[in-house]
């Protein structure tokens, strides 16, 4: 048998699941970007997309509302589910996900600084509001993974001092968190509680553009590392044995996952259950090459999101729900799905 | 010599560990380490392996120390199967995990390239695998996962194959099967394998040359017939032994 024939057979299938996955991604963006309150038919949406011949009311609708909803919704699940993906196999931990170092309890404590104090890293609250939250809530974020990185500098980069260091910052954050929360104003509160729901109603062109650069250029750098990663499930000393240096892998591969994570919850806020759920999904479909596993977990990511787009925008007619709250209601029980019933020993 | 040690001290902490363990093993050599638990074995394996440096002493392979052969470089000669404490991830064919022995190779790249192709297929041929190939790792049993891990250490085609203990937790048929192909393959392949072994009938039986260690050092070297002693088993293990010879092969029958 030549390997030509072998390896093609393995592979096809994954590139069916992946062609599949973009289809399947690209038909529920059009339809959360055509569904809405505003009684705007599809085909006026999408008229709205390529020429001026709709009214200045439909174009501002569906250029400054629900294109940046939708593509937002599609590109943070996408980060969320690749840094899902690369936690679960650096953290060699099937419960792990982008938040598991704390990034999403930093992330809260910088937005909720903002909210309930008015001060960000930046200096005092300006009229810059709105990009004044993300970039404070960027930086707690990141903030997390540096004092991951200095407990690991002492004690190892294995996995259980990770997760141990961010469990224990993550309490740290959530505390702080309760803090802000406790001195916050009922107006401040509000805020604070709102951006923790995790919604995708503050975005924009612009910060759309932001995070799918910051999330390409991540793809592309732990694409690099595929093999690397794959050689990480085999344990770390056999890793060691193959000549890869697991701790240094896991370090790489964390800073560009907590770049990644950070800039997907700073402007959406925390969307729980993609970055968990996703890569099980990905991961029963096309195995654990990461070259397939990472893209396949970024789609999954972004086709739940935008399916829960889509059921946020629907639950309630005339309201949208807060999006972090209908991916849990959804993820929870799917995840149970996959436990109870998935394909024994996936993992 | 292929492989070359010399007074080689290590240990973990401040406690050495191996303390002054001179070895030598060349192409076409099957050697075995056998000794008591913690006598320093599976770190004398790691110190060849170029995973843990030597606190004093000289390692030289293939007439370099070392010292001075990159990481990379040494990845290439030398090949290491340490213990299986991870099962291996569900989802992984079997090629696929071969494959996985060139990560070096790899590394870096999306596409696999054929040179890589062509050695997992060589060596899944090698070892009569070739029919495992699309299958998954949780479907092997133990017998068969091991064959995989010794593929996927053949698969970078080295000059040095360092194993530890690669016979623990298969049956009496799979045990056989096992060390007569790396017996086979030392032949075939001109290879120096360096084995750590609990089975002392199974290393006077197959090996060229044993070691026998104790507490860190080396107390018995050579052709199985001289290492095989009462009384340096009985010094060793603290138990009596009794000799027998099958086919001039010595056989070790502990009696307590």
């Amino acid at each position: 048998m030549s390997y030509i024939s072998i390896y093609k057979s393995i592979v096809a299938r994954r590139i069916l699941v992946l062609t599949m996955f973009l289809v399947l991604t690209f038909c529920l963006f059009l339809a959360d970007l055509c569904i809405g309150s505003s009684g705007i038919s599809p085909l006026v949406v999408l008229k709205a997309l390529f020429s001026n011949s709709v009214s200045s009311v439909v174009h501002a609708i569906v250029w400054d509302f629900r294109l940046p909803w939708s593509l937002m919704a599609v590109i943070v699940g996408f980060a969320l589910g690749v840094a899902g993906a690369v936690m679960q196999i650096i953290l060699n931990n099937p419960l792990a996900s982008p938040y598991t170092l704390g990034i999403s309890h930093g992330a809260g404590f910088g937005a909720a600084m903002v909210y309930a104090l008015g001060i960000s890293i930046l200096g005092p609250l300006t009229k810059y509001v709105h990009y004044i939250v993300p970039i404070n809530a960027f930086v707690f974020a990141l903030l997390t993974c540096a004092l991951i990185m200095i407990i690991g500098k002492i004690r190892g980069f294995t996995y259980e001092t990770l997760i141990l260091a961010g469990i224990a910052i993550s309490f740290l954050f959530s505390a702080l968190l309760s803090l802000m929360e406790y001195f916050a104003s009922e107006e401040a509160l509000q805020a604070i509680v709102f951006w923790l729901f995790g919604s995708l109603i503050k975005s924009s062109i612009l910060k759309v553009e932001i995070v799918t650069a910051v999330t390409l250029v991540s793809l592309v750098v732990l694409l690099r590392y595929s093999w690397e990663l794959v050689t990480l499930r085999l344990g770390d000393e056999k890793a060691r044995a193959l000549g890869v240096d697991p701790e240094k892998v896991r370090v790489v591969t964390m800073v560009v996952v907590a770049i990644l994570t950070a800039a997907a919850v700073c402007f959406v806020g925390i969307i729980g259950f993609v970055g968990l759920v996703a890569p099980h999904i990905a991961r029963f479909l096309v195995g654990e090459d990461a070259r397939f596993l990472l893209p396949t977990s970024g789609l999954a990511g972004s086709i739940i999101l935008s399916a829960s787009a889509i059921a946020a925008k629907t639950i309630l007619s005339g309201a949208i729900l807060p999006i972090g709250i209908v991916t849990s209601i959804i993820g929870i029980p799917f995840f149970l799905y996959l436990v109870i019933r998935g394909r024994r020993g996936v993992w | 010599m292929l492989v070359k040690v010399q007074d080689l001290v290590y240990g973990y902490g401040k406690e050495p560990v191996l303390r002054g363990v001179s070895l030598s093993a060349n192409e076409g050599e099957l050697v075995s380490i056998v000794g008591p638990n913690g006598s320093g074995k599976s770190t004398l394996l790691k110190c060849i392996a170029g995973i843990c440096r030597p606190w004093r002493g000289k390692i030289e392979i293939a007439g370099r120390d070392i010292t001075r052969i990159s990481k990379r470089e040494l990845n290439r000669i030398v090949s290491y199967l340490p213990q299986e404490t991870t099962p291996p991830p569900s989802l992984l064919t079997v090629y696929e995990y071969v494959l996985l022995g060139r990560v070096q190779s790899l590394s870096g790249r999306v596409a696999v390239p054929e040179e890589d192709h062509r050695a997992v297929l060589e060596t899944l041929d090698m070892l009569d695998l070739t029919s495992y190939a699309k299958r998954y790792m949780n479907e092997l049993s133990g017998g068969e996962k091991q064959l995989i891990y010794i593929a996927q250490a053949l698969a970078r085609k080295p000059k040095i194959l360092l194993l530890d203990e690669p016979l623990n937790h298969l049956d009496i048929k799979n045990q056989f099967k096992v060390i007569r192909l790396l017996r086979e393959l030392t032949r075939k392949l001109d290879l120096c394998v360096i084995i750590v072994m609990h089975d002392i009938n199974q290393a006077a039986r197959y090996s060229d040359k044993i070691y026998l260690m104790n507490n860190g050092e080396i107390v018995a070297e050579g052709p199985p017939d001289e290492v095989l002693e009462p009384e340096i088993l009985e010094k060793v293990y603290g138990i009596k032994f009794r000799i027998v010879y099958d086919e001039n092969v010595p056989q070790v029958i502990p009696i307590g």
